[in-house]
């Protein structure tokens, strides 16, 4: 079956078959292993050893146990490690906290710019009224400080960062590092 | 995680910050857990977890004289590769007949059905305990670490090929010492 040319080969075929079976080797050298495997029996059975033993191989990264378990006590990581101050530098840096506010923001602007349109008479949708609400809520505060642009910016500012702040706190509630 | 990123995670768990010093090693735990198991061998495996928290402990304690001139995963890996190395001569010194213990020991201890998957995986592991033990580390960081050859010779500090080479004869020297009569009459190890 097999003839004296190929038999003499098997010993260099079998030494290249771990390349073969994690693709490592050149075209040509693969095509050479290729066609040897084919009419050589026993190379055949060798290959299908290597297949199995890469398969098996292959599974020993689930063996590594999780980190934490090794790490001394005091680095282990705690429920009860909040630093509220650390937290807020990272919440106002959160991308959904930015994204909330500044869907709030444009919301806020086209109440604000969709009550000089229509004179104040547009309040349809639950969504307006509640924009209106808290546009009177702000104009309000506003006005009692005395109506000038300071004010209405820190203002706006002031909400700005609550919105930022307690958005991001909430995901770090649910995003752990 | 980028160099500049490495940098500043190292030197903020430097200044005590747990976040940090676990952010690194989160990123790096396969390379040490994988050169543990690879210096250890099977035979040692009941000190894998001590010498895993030995490592953890001294990477900390040396983080602030780490000056960064290699990277953070050099320097964990021969942290680790020390630490590992430190308890196989110990234990050596403490029982000189442990290397005489031959694979399989007894023939209780051989699987009595036809190999599959999970028995493969008990074979490949009692031959492992078998191989040189760079043989061993070169095909734990490329299995169980999943590292590449080009971070392997880096963590090594031996050329791409060296690495390679070390990886298939490490192959071939697994399918012979499973090939071994005592370990062929159990029907249906690799022939
Ligand atoms: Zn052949």
């Amino acid at each position: 079956m097999t003839n004296r040319f190929e038999h003499m080969d098997c010993e260099r075929i079998e030494e290249m078959l771990p390349a073969f079976v994690e693709h490592e080797l050149v075209p040509k050298e693969a095509s050479l292993v290729r066609a040897h495997v084919e009419s050589c029996p026993r190379c055949g059975e060798a290959l299908q050893a290597f297949t199995v033993m890469e398969r098996s191989l292959v599974t020993r990264r689930e063996e590594v146990p999780p980190f934490e378990a090794f790490l001394p006590p005091a680095l282990a990581p705690s429920r009860w490690h909040p630093s509220i101050f650390v937290r807020s530098l990272r919440a106002l840096t959160s991308v959904p906290g930015m994204a909330i506010v500044l869907v709030m923001w444009a919301g806020f602007l086209i109440a604000r710019y969709s009550d000089r349109l229509t004179g104040g008479v547009l309040e349809k949708t639950t969504l307006d009224r509640m924009m209106a609400f808290a546009k009177r809520g702000i104009d309000a505060i506003v006005s009692a400080a005395g109506g000038d642009m300071t004010t209405l910016t820190a203002v706006y500012g002031a909400l700005a960062i609550a919105v930022i702040v307690s958005a991001g706190a909430l995901t770090m509630r649910f995003v752990r590092d | 995680m980028s160099n500049d990123q490495e940098r500043d995670l190292v030197a903020r768990a430097a200044r005590g910050d747990a976040r940090a010093f676990r952010a690194l090693i989160a990123t790096h735990h396969s390379t040490a857990y994988a050169v543990v198991r690879a210096i250890l061998g099977p035979r040692r495996f009941d000190d894998v977890d001590d010498v895993m928290q030995l490592v953890y402990l001294k990477t900390y304690q040396g983080l602030a004289g780490f000056r960064g001139e290699s990277k953070f995963s050099t320097w964990l890996y021969q942290i680790a590769r020390r630490e590992a190395l430190d308890v196989v001569s110990k234990r050596t010194l403490e029982s000189t007949s442990i290397d005489d213990v031959v694979i399989p020991a007894r023939a209780s201890d051989l699987p009595d059905t036809t190999l599959g998957e999970s028995d493969m995986k008990q074979w490949i592991e009692r031959a492992m305990g078998e191989l040189d033990e760079s043989y061993r580390t070169a095909i734990e960081l490329r299995y169980m670490a999943e590292k590449s050859y080009e971070e392997i010779a880096d963590l090594m500090r031996l050329p791409v090929g060296t690495v390679k080479t070390y990886v298939h004869r490490g192959k071939l020297e697994l399918k012979r010492i499973m090939s071994r009569p005592a370990w062929r009459e159990h029907k249906g190890a690799v022939s």
